[in-house]
């Protein structure tokens, strides 16, 4: 974490508390400023106590599943610890999707359930009602316990929070029973707190070995074509403008990770494009050619193509820097690993490069080479949507984006993007300067969870503005949340590539075969939303964009703009994705699918070529 | 010889196992299945707007009777789905769940592939089985047996999770091969377990000796049908009976016999009432029932206890018992029926066990209608429910969703007939109502449905009115705003509903708005309509 977090103080000897007034001045202590909250009776008490501790903010969603996604985003954001609590039973159960989103992501999120006292003795009957959420939430948290006494309470939430905040950090589930809320207790002047000193530690930087630094700098000196790729973790500790500066120094080639959306910035000479597959064939092209690649903070997961063969060359020499030394040669193997903090060793990597300026190799024609792939992708794309004709009228969706995005880039608004189709054309384009400024669920691509995520950043970002790209087949699942918008009236934008289906999947059908399931009714989102009372416009134009979006800039509320597009294109990355996500699976099929292929429409037909042209240039 | 993919496999088995929909939310790693229940002609995919919801309407369809199946995609998919399931396995509802789950070199541990967790380990505590089916040829067999567990007493979800590169894979299957995968023969008992004899003989005996027995009665004789089975036993033998709520609809209103759902006596005077009995006929208990007859019990009553249960452990594990009988809900009441004969006449049963109780009932009522909300509020929501009550035939289904609807409703609605309503008054999974009306009415597209519910429920799958139009699931849905929490900028449920080409209309004076007629052409006209009713 870039912001060490305060060292806990001793609670005060003595001093008769409640288990609500105990929990949240712990969390305090812990340096937990946001707690989203269900509004439930069962939480009131909590909520009281929190109310009354200062530096504490509770936020109330309306429905208690989007606690956790408005706290992971949060947690994203300020780079702290938050806290999502709910009531116990089902409702502590509803959490499991923003648990897995989170722990997908390695938020430190610190989910707490009051539960109501279980049936007890040994009857079948009350089996069910004893299940142990701890028990659900166990492989997607890192660290899960049930507090089973006032005393244990401090205790278990500081290891919480250290858990959480620990290497790559991650979820944390914990369980307290509703009567050792409401029960009171003091604590004795001996009593501890928690491992003060350990809790520092966390955050204690840690610095890389001199001699591995000299290795790495000794091969990236060597290296024909080297290229820097950066993760998650070089956000989460602060790197970001070091590893910018780093690369720019150095003069090699960066490109980002899924997780690190904005790390890279634009402006960059050594910008070669957008994060991962969405860079399009000029990710192919630098994975297939580098030799050296020095990673910062990225584990290589499956939306990075995994390090390995077929995506990227067998060839390459792995420089690994990660904060958890389970995740060095987590999937390709490492030729020089550290394990050490991101940015000291950034900080490390750049002293030594300094050291050896005069002896750095000339990389601008490599640089160059992977530029002109993504400019040459750009304009394709950009091309196509210019020129697109859809027999309905409706647009183009990269050109709809690029519309949102020129307005955007000009502004310090912050972004969210929600899963499905919507972050791939959004993300082609990204030319949105970060770090944290732009959102997405990395780990589970999540469906549904941009709404929550919009109002948790924008409850942690203060007067920046907050813009949502999602798509049709999300708005729906927290469309609740609207009503949290409109009561803060909250300056959150949300614009909607409407497409109607789910064309993700669809688009995976139209390369098989047929559709089933994945049409979605024509729906006008704008009504919905001003069923919240939230103002809203139906945009079937491009030239109605611009003005839109300056009418909402210009205004101190909400905004959704319902943008009917076309459902007959699909971002060409989406293609990578297949091929990695369904390695094997999808080439030897049936006679009777490529006869049925075959037997399709001319336009599936035409996209079908569109993709394998695609493919042909990222192999 | 024919080529199967995984995915044919999987859903020529569901067919076997008479799984006619399939309640889905799409992902690219079950396109195959998705194909190859469109190629079967009896099957049907609902696709409704969150695996949540989908996850409902399955326990909805499985209520219904019907077997039950989801399905969500890896990951996110499953973990939309997961807390909805939980439902299924507090409900008890025979559920099956299935997944895809990423390629199977890839998973356990994972390798951080987007989407992957290890599901299994997610659904372990919530299901009864759960399992990878990592093999093809598995898995009929996997699918035959998550269906059996799920079946067996106390039922409860199944999950089962396939790698997308099994559900993908294909091979050349010869007629031999099919025969082995799909043997003609049973696979699971249908059929009922009747009790032992002499079990039957005791219990009867005990219950004719009672003057003041009282019978409990759980959610299984609900799931089981055995509602008319369960009255012809206490009309036979006089006894009167707590219904705990899920079992509501397992006694008619009207009955003589009824004495409210649990909740009314679980207080210190309807506990210290029902603490005079001295013998206890507990049927199928659930938590609720469960909880009332051990507080019956720990004051010290002296009463007997007859306790029937389809699973053996159950028998004697909440209270000492002194007659238990293990068997199928509805050969043990038929059975203890003819074995008891005419107790009702018995001399020594006391004449106003009954009355009193009876009387109680209403004191009870009355503190239980003033507990569940404001008093202003609770008796205009009792004057639109009796409305409902009035014209909903006893063909109707009910659906009733909140604390306030379905506390009210369950204190206050009258209904003929049985196993009409269903009622989810305590908040484990909030709003679950609309989502469990839905299926339903997609199990049951020939009778009328009719959800009363509450802003606060609803709201959480209001989506789902997409769903209730794409596929019409028409249904009258009666929706209560709390007038003094409304603040002005809440959601405008009329022009939401609206919004999805559902009729709607909103209405401030409930008592001069909703007249019997009004109600009446809505409930039986099938079309959709919501009324949004501010309190």
């Amino acid at each position: 974490m870039n912001r060490p977090v305060r060292t806990i103080k001793k609670a005060r000897a003595s001093k008769v508390m409640s288990g609500a007034g105990l929990l949240v001045r712990t969390l305090a202590d812990c340096g937990v400023e946001f707690i989203f909250m269900e509004e439930h009776p069962d939480t009131e008490p909590v909520r009281d106590a929190a109310l009354r501790q200062r530096g504490l903010k509770v936020i109330h969603p309306v429905s208690e599943t989007s606690c956790v996604p408005m706290a992971d985003v949060c947690s994203r954001y300020t780079g702290r610890p938050v806290v999502a609590l709910t009531a116990g039973g089902g409702h502590c159960l509803n959490q499991v999707m923003g648990m897995t989103t989170a722990w997908g992501d390695k938020s430190p999120v610190i989910s707490i359930g009051i539960a109501r006292s279980r049936g007890a003795g040994a009857s079948p009957v009350f089996d069910r009602e004893r299940t142990d959420p701890c028990e659900v939430f166990s492989s997607i948290s890192v660290y899960h316990e049930t507090v089973r006494a006032w005393s244990d309470m401090r205790e278990i939430i500081c290891r919480g929070v250290r858990e959480s905040l620990s290497a790559k950090g991650g979820t944390v589930h914990i369980e307290i029973p509703i009567d050792i809320i409401e029960s009171t207790g003091s604590l004795s002047s001996d009593a501890s707190p928690g491992d003060t000193e350990c809790f520092a530690q966390v955050q204690a930087p840690v610095r890389a070995e001199e001699k591995k630094i000299d290795q790495a700098v000794d091969l990236l000196l060597r290296a024909k074509r080297p290229m820097i790729f950066a993760g998650g973790g070089a956000v989460r500790a602060g790197a970001a403008q070091l590893v910018n500066d780093l690369a720019r120094k150095a003069g090699i080639p960066i490109l980002s990770s899924m997780g690190a959306m904005d790390v890279v910035d634009p402006a960059n000479p050594m910008y070669v494009g957008p994060s991962s597959y969405l860079a399009g064939e000029a990710f192919h092209y630098a994975i297939e050619k580098a030799d050296v690649v020095l990673a910062i903070g990225a584990c290589f997961g499956g939306l990075d193509g995994f390090g390995l063969p077929p995506l990227w060359s067998g060839k390459i020499k792995f420089i690994q820097v990660n904060i958890d030394p389970t995740y060095i040669a987590f999937n390709p193997g490492a030729e020089i690993a550290i394990v050490a903090d991101a940015r000291e060793t950034v900080n490390q990597l750049m002293e030594r490069i300094e050291a050896v300026s005069s002896r750095l190799p000339d990389w601008t024609s490599w640089v160059s080479s992977i530029k002109r792939r993504y400019h040459g992708h750009v304009e394709r794309v950009a091309c196509e949507a210019k020129n697109h004709k859809s027999k309905n009228g409706r647009l183009h969706p990269a050109a709809a984006v690029l519309a949102v995005l020129d307005r955007i880039v000009a502004s310090d608004a912050l972004v969210c993007v929600d899963g499905g189709n919507t972050p791939l054309w959004a993300g082609m384009f990204a030319s949105v300067k970060g770090p944290r400024r732009v959102f997405f669920p990395t780990g589970m691509a999540t469906l549904g969870v941009g709404i929550p995520m919009a109002l948790g950043l924008k409850t942690a970002a203060g007067n920046r503005r907050v813009i949502l790209f999602t798509g049709d087949g999300s708005l729906l699942y927290n469309i609740q949340e609207l009503e949290l918008i409109k009561r803060y009236n909250l300056p959150i934008i949300i614009a909607v590539n409407n497409d109607s289906a789910w064309n993700m999947i669809r688009a995976g059908e139209i390369m098989l075969h047929r559709c089933v399931g994945t049409a979605l009714p024509e729906q006008d989102y704008a009504a919905v939303a001003e069923s919240y009372g939230i103002p809203a416009r139906r945009i079937s134009s491009l030239d109605e964009i611009p003005a839109a979006l300056d009418k909402a800039f210009s205004s101190n509320g909400p905004m959704l703009f319902d943008i009917a597009t076309d459902n007959n294109v699909y971002p060409d990355s989406l293609a990578s994705f297949i091929r990695v996500e369904f390695m094997g699976s999808l080439m030897p099929q049936p006679l009777k699918k490529m006869l049925n292929f075959y037997q399709n429409e001319i336009k599936i037909g035409r996209n079908v070529i569109n993709i394998m042209k695609y493919l042909m240039k990222t192999m | 010889m024919a080529t199967y993919l995984g995915a044919d496999l999987i859903v020529e088995t569901l067919v076997r196992e008479g799984v006619r929909h399939v309640f889905t939310v799409p992902g690219g790693q079950m396109i195959p299945i998705h194909y190859a229940i469109d190629d079967h002609k009896s099957m049907e995919l609902v696709v409704p707007r969150h695996e949540g919801a989908a996850a409902l309407m399955a326990c909805g369809y499985s209520m219904a009777g019907l077997p039950s199946c989801v399905m969500a995609t890896v990951g996110a998919g499953i973990a939309y789905e997961a807390g909805s399931l939980a439902f299924a396995w507090r409900e008890r509802l025979p559920v099956l769940s299935l997944a895809p789950q990423v390629q199977s070199y890839k998973m356990k541990p994972i390798q951080e592939n987007l989407q992957a967790c290890d599901q299994d380990e997610i659904f372990a505590p919530i299901t009864k089985f759960h399992a990878i089916m990592y093999h093809r040829d598995r898995i009929p067999d996997l699918i035959r047996r998550a269906v059996k567990i799920a079946l067996a007493p106390e039922p409860g979800p199944v999950h089962l999770d396939t790698p997308v590169d099994v559900i993908f894979g294909f091979k050349r299957v010869s007629r031999s091969k099919k025969k082995r995968l799909f043997p003609d023969r049973r696979f699971r008992f249908e059929g009922s377990v009747r009790p032992s004899k002499e079990a039957v003989r005791r219990a009867a005996r005990v219950l004719a000796s009672s003057k003041r027995p009282l019978a409990l009665v759980g959610r299984n004789v609900e799931r089981s049908r055995a509602g008319e089975h369960l009255m012809n036993l206490l009309n036979a033998t006089g006894i009167p009976v707590v219904v705990s709520s899920a079992a509501w609809s397992s006694v008619p209103g009207a009955s003589e016999l009824n004495l409210g759902h649990a909740g009314l006596w679980r207080n210190e005077r309807g506990i210290k009432a029902l603490s005079r009995t001295d013998a206890i006929f507990l049927i199928e208990a659930d938590e609720e029932t469960g909880r009332l007859v051990r507080n019956i019990v720990e004051r010290d009553s002296g009463a007997a206890v007859v306790q029937t249960a389809g699973l053996a452990a159950s028998v004697g594990s909440l209270v000492p018992v002194t007659a238990g009988i293990t068997g199928s809900v509805i050969p043990v009441l038929d059975d203890l029926a003819a074995a008891s004969g005419s107790f009702r006449e018995s001399s020594h049963r006391e004449r106003s066990w009954v009355p009193s109780l009876m009387k109680e009932k209403e004191v009870s009522a009355k503190e239980y209608l003033r507990v569940i909300g404001p008093a202003h509020r609770v008796k205009a929501c009792a004057g639109v429910i009796e409305k409902i009550g009035a014209i909903a035939g006893p063909d109707t289904l009910i659906v009733c969703d909140g604390r306030m609807a379905a506390g009210t409703a369950m204190t206050t609605l009258k209904r003929s007939g049985l196993h009409n309503t269903v009622m989810c008054a305590d908040d484990y999974a909030p709003g679950a109502g609309f989502p469990l009306a839905l299926g339903m009415k997609c199990a049951m597209p020939d009778r009328d449905v009719i959800l009363i519910t509450e802003a606060d429920s609803f709201k959480r799958h209001s989506r789902e009115l997409q769903t209730m139009n794409r596929y019409n699931l028409d249904m009258s849905i009666f929706l209560f705003q709390d007038k003094d929490k409304k603040p002005k900028e809440e959601v405008d449920f009329a022009s939401f509903t609206k919004s999805f080409g559902i009729e709607a209309s909103s209405i401030s004076s409930p008592e001069r708005e909703i007249t019997e007629m009004t109600a009446r052409d809505t409930a039986g006209s099938r079309r959709g309509i919501l009324f949004d009713i501010t309190l």
